[in-house]
């Protein structure tokens, strides 16, 4: 054993009358941690941090410095999400559903970019907007978030999703500018398609790629690069709100109220946000936040967690499987009929980005039921439950009621069949948790 | 290996340390460009211990505080050697491009 640390002791005397202002204001942020963790490390940390900062008078006021809190909880999502068997099988389920989200909004890229009108594409080429280009190209960097994900370039995926995610929020507000920066025209000059119309209108060749983020975006940029002319009819007629395929929100009492009191508010087309935007911004953000907290500094490596190069470990790539099947069945089932009129509601409710994530559930559960891995369970039904909300938001279609209705009750029974087995599936809550003192 | 754990697993090489003088001896080594926050400090301990480069040296009690002493383990210093070696080669890449670099006037 070597000779202990010289450094002499910062001026902490113990204090007589209990423990100072600043000393408490710290405990209480440590209280961020869970009990099991604080019983190992609190009084090593309270040491430790009076030792850096020194005892400072009550009559003072101190308070801890902001980036020590930061790093404080900055530790209690790492530590939450890893410290118990459970924590860390929480951990691996908000893993999984980001590769399942990232995967998700891949596929669609893929249709857009497979299945792009020429009227669209020259409204983001070259003639048309560099800004709306610009968003564009942003909108599709879902593609490369996702391959970075699986090679394990973690913060290259972080990044590039937030890109995705700053982009479809850009999209949102372009109607209120685009008009100035786009076109030259005035905010209401430009078309307010809804989400539904645009997503007909922009069907690529997958029927995934229909009125999500990157999708959204490439209407609105058609609206913008023929001003005066819907986006239904820059993309062929009123197929969007005729067609059985297509949304009738717009048509739909039970889309209007909130979002009719909104209209023209800050030049946004409110009902397009809240039918067809915030759904879509839904399933975006949620796999983003999973990525965020799930692929923490201490996350565990592998294909899911964060050692570069390892893709093909173990069952790593069902989920990928899972995207890739629900990507490519509705083109199997010929549902690139999507966007004529006769498309059948049972096949058309899968169809957009909501219809999307619900298909994904249905394919993604067979793998995580077969599994009988807690996370890979909870993983999927957490994504059930986003397909869901979205599905609630994306309001009604009229006439597909009854297909609606079927995909909402699949889509529940799935969600609680699984969220029940992952629950009884995660490991039992330690009596007493081992710490780093015990290791 | 991030730069706080390459300067944690630094500092401990000499001598185990308690986690102030970690953080010391880590604002030394950087020149001061590394100030480790507390939150931080145990983070980068937590992975290195789970990693088994770092591990329990002793406790003691100073002034009514506890403070834990840790130490780095051959596995550490193994660990250590590598990243700094793989930085070193890096290092030697970029210098000799540079020097090769022709001068602009």
């Amino acid at each position: 054993m070597t000779a202990p640390d010289p450094t002499p002791p910062a001026p902490s005397e113990p204090a007589p009358s209990g423990p100072s202002l600043l000393e408490r204001r710290y405990r209480g942020a440590l209280r961020l941690l869970p009990a099991g963790y604080r019983a190992e490390r609190e009084e090593e940390m309270v040491a430790a941090f009076l030792e850096l900062y020194g005892e400072a008078p009550d009559e003072a006021n101190p308070r801890p410095a902001w980036a020590e809190l930061a790093s404080v909880a900055a530790l209690a999502v790492r530590v939450r999400l890893s410290w118990t068997p459970r924590a860390a099988a929480w951990g691996g389920a908000l893993r999984l559903l980001a590769v399942l989200g990232l995967g998700l909004q891949a596929m669609v890229t893929v249709g857009v970019l497979t299945g792009l009108p020429a009227e669209q594409a020259e409204a983001v080429g070259p003639a048309g907007s560099g800004v709306l280009l610009v968003l564009f190209v942003a909108g599709l960097s879902w593609l490369p978030a996702f391959a970075a994900l699986l090679q394990g370039y973690v913060r290259a995926a972080k990044a590039l999703a937030l890109t995705g995610l700053a982009a479809e929020l850009a999209w949102i507000a372009t109607p209120a500018w685009l008009g100035t920066l786009a076109i030259g025209g005035t905010p209401t000059e430009a078309p307010t398609a809804t989400s539904a119309e645009t997503s007909t209108a922009t069907s690529a060749g997958t029927s995934a790629a229909t009125s999500a983020g990157t999708s959204t975006a490439i209407p609105t940029a058609a609206s913008a690069g023929t001003p005066g002319v819907t986006s239904a009819d820059a993309a062929g007629g009123a197929l969007a709100t005729e067609g059985p395929g297509g949304f009738l929100a717009a048509e739909d009492p039970a889309g209007v109220g909130v979002a009719d009191g909104l209209a023209g508010v800050g030049g946004l087309d409110w009902h397009a946000v809240l039918t067809g935007h915030l759904p879509a911004l839904l399933i975006m953000v949620v796999p983003v936040l999973a990525l965020l907290l799930g692929q923490h500094r201490g996350a565990p490596t592998g294909m899911l967690g964060r050692q570069r190069g390892a893709t093909v470990a173990g069952r790593g790539w069902w989920p990928v499987g899972a995207v890739v099947v629900a990507g490519v069945l509705p083109l199997v089932l010929g549902a690139t009929v999507l966007r004529e009129p006769g498309t059948p509601p049972w096949i058309a409710v899968w169809g957009d980005l909501p219809g999307y994530a619900a298909l994904l559930v249905v394919v993604a559960a067979v793998p995580a039921l077969w599994l009988r891995s807690a996370d890979a369970m909870l993983a999927v039904a957490l994504l059930g439950v986003t397909a869901l909300l979205a599905r609630g938001l994306s309001g009604l279609w009229a006439g597909q009621e009854t297909a609606i209705a079927i995909q909402v009750i699949t889509v529940t029974v799935l969600s609680v069949t699984l969220a029940a087995a992952g629950m009884r599936g995660l490991p039992a809550v330690p009596r007493e948790n081992s710490g780093l003192a015990r290791r | 290996m991030t730069e706080p754990m390459f300067l944690a697993l630094t500092a401990l090489v000499d001598r185990p340390r308690h986690g102030y003088g970690i953080v010391q001896e880590v604002d030394r080594l950087s020149g001061g460009t590394v100030q480790l926050k507390i939150g931080t400090l145990y983070g980068v301990l937590d992975r290195l211990a789970g990693d088994g480069l770092v591990e329990l040296d002793r406790e003691e009690a100073e002034n009514g505080r506890l403070r834990r002493y840790y130490r780095l383990t051959d596995s550490g210093a193994g660990a250590l050697r590598a990243e700094a070696e793989r930085l070193a080669a890096n290092a030697r890449t970029a210098t000799e491009r540079l020097r090769a670099r022709p001068v602009t006037p």
